[in-house]
């Protein structure tokens, strides 16, 4: 299994990534949404992005596979402003830090820059372009939409080939300084990141009662989703955890197990 | 005129993903089909429609949980332009379609789940996963297409057949809903598994309070993230900074302080 607790064999630090291979990355990100599934989020697409760099910064073959293979587990990174999480965890692998610190680093940086993407394109720009052109499409005028097309194309171009350059130079400056008690740091970052998972098993499962709301009848959401959302995914989260630990079960019976409940849950909702 | 509503369909499905990730916006989407048609101004009506009604959908119709509005600006513009139906009754369709387009995606985000073990074959040999990439985008392009087509197709039968569809099969589309919610959870279980979560198990549940608290407060998936993601950064810090402290504090009791 590639995953896993391993270690870099290789613990040398990399020759820094050029600019062009930091471009292709940027470049690549604008697929990275594509292969978007339930169980990893962005994974596939996150991997494929960063390929190139994690070829060029891991020399040792088996190392190369170790970073594939952990790049691998769930992120998020469909969002405009993905490439600077992208940059971070490059600055991280060039540096060989630990795989936990790398994990950690990758789970927070992902879904941060995910909720400051989404929140500046699609609850700031996208809402005062819209609305400042909208009349004009209404009266007819197709470079009203174009205006529109082209400003919202150019701001992910501009937000995507900076914040990798942006991302990779300062996380390579944060990580330089604070790799020189990497203990402390592998120890810090794994107090982050369990604080952070537990936070986004609940923000996900907050999306349950949206989808019960899908029905258009919003009465329909039980009481639990309302009080406590994400309660069902962190009970979830755990179960699978102590199936995966305790029971040793493949990642194909899980996800047996997760269809399983997900339709005994619809089937009761439409019985009742 | 099928297949150009599948070819449009193909290509904005994949447009929301990746590429320009802009021509799928309804306003621009439903211009394109307008256009495409010969009858831009309905485009343009039905897409300022759409635009305006997809931002108030974000508070709303709590719709904003990974929504697709392909299906809705491609269908709805295309039934206005050709006549098939008017525009009043294409608007008034618009958030059925919504939710059939939305509950499609669910489905393809499962079956692109599938496709995970075949990447996590490839990594470990450490080859390119492109394949996959490419495989998740005919995937998603052709189930749209496809969905547009047939729905294009039954001309005036759509809002019965939307509403048939709605409803007798809206308890499976609420199974793919919620398999899309609970199966993040096995990434994370498994990343819960590779941290060591069980150690940390009382900073865990830190965050699980902190993250409802945040949502309760907020109804909002993105301000809940960003809240806990800077305390998470704070929390890091914080113990970092701690235990740098009380290792200069160690060596030095040890070291060359003259304690007497």
């Amino acid at each position: 299994m590639v995953v896993g607790l391993a270690k870099y064999q290789n613990q040398q630090e990399a020759f820094p990534l050029d600019k062009k291979t930091l471009q292709n990355v940027a470049l690549r990100s604008f697929l990275s949404g594509i292969s978007f599934n339930s169980e990893s989020s962005d994974s596939i697409g996150w991997l494929w992005a960063i390929q190139p760099a994690l070829r060029k910064i891991h020399s040792d073959e088996e190392d190369c596979k170790l970073a594939m293979g952990h790049n691998l587990e769930h992120c998020s990174a469909s969002s405009p402003l993905a490439p600077l999480a992208m940059g971070v965890v490059l600055s991280l692998e060039q540096q060989k830090c630990d795989l936990e610190t790398i994990r950690s680093t990758r789970s927070i940086a992902t879904y941060t820059c995910d909720a400051i993407g989404k929140m500046l394109v699609y609850y700031l720009f996208i809402p005062l372009l819209a609305l400042s052109i909208i009349e004009s499409a209404r009266n007819g005028s197709i470079m009203a939409v174009a205006i529109y097309c082209v400003v919202l194309f150019l701001l992910q171009v501009i937000l995507r080939f900076v914040s990798i350059q942006y991302g990779y130079k300062h996380g390579m400056r944060a990580i330089e300084k604070l790799q020189k008690n990497a203990g402390t740091l592998k120890k810090s970052m794994m107090i982050a990141g369990s604080f952070m998972l537990g936070a986004i098993l609940v923000a996900l499962g907050s999306g349950y009662a949206m989808q019960i709301a899908m029905s258009q009848d919003n009465s329909s959401i039980p009481t639990i989703a309302k009080l406590l959302p994400g309660v069902l995914t962190v009970v979830m989260g755990l179960l699978l955890h102590y199936l995966l630990v305790k029971k040793n079960f493949s990642m194909g019976k899980c996800v047996i197990v997760v269809v399983l409940v997900s339709f005994i849950i619809a089937l009761v909702q439409n019985i009742i | 005129m099928n297949i150009i509503i599948f070819f449009i369909a193909f290509v904005l499905a994949i447009d929301e993903f990746a590429l320009t990730q802009t021509l799928h916006r309804p306003l621009i989407a439903s211009t394109i089909v307008g256009a495409l048609f010969g009858d831009v101004q309905t485009g343009l009506l039905i897409g300022a429609y759409l635009e305006l009604a997809s931002l108030s959908f974000e508070e709303t119709f709590f719709l904003n949980f990974r929504k697709s509005l392909v299906l809705a600006s491609v269908l709805c513009t295309a039934l206005s332009a050709t006549k098939t139906l008017s525009s009043e009754e294409t608007m008034a369709l618009a958030v059925s379609i919504i939710i059939v387009g939305t509950a499609l995606s669910h489905i393809i985000d499962f079956v692109v789940t599938l496709l995970l073990p075949l990447s996590r074959n490839q990594a470990e040999k450490g080859k390119s996963v492109f394949v996959y990439q490419l495989i998740a985008l005919l995937i998603r392009g052709v189930a749209f297409g496809v969905c547009a087509s047939y729905l294009f197709s039954k001309g005036t039968e759509i809002p019965a057949l939307l509403s048939s569809i709605t409803t007798t099969n809206g308890w499976i589309f609420n199974a793919f809903a919620i398999i899309g919610v609970l199966l993040p959870s096995l990434g994370i279980a498994v990343l819960m598994r590779n941290l060591s979560v069980k150690d940390n198990y009382g900073i865990f549940f830190a965050g699980v309070s902190v993250a409802m608290l945040a949502y309760y407060v907020s109804k909002n998936f993105y301000v809940t993230i960003l809240l806990v993601a800077l305390l998470a950064i704070g929390l890091g810090y914080y113990d970092f900074n701690r235990a740098e402290k009380e290792t200069v504090k160690t060596t030095n009791k040890g070291g060359g302080e003259k304690w007497w």
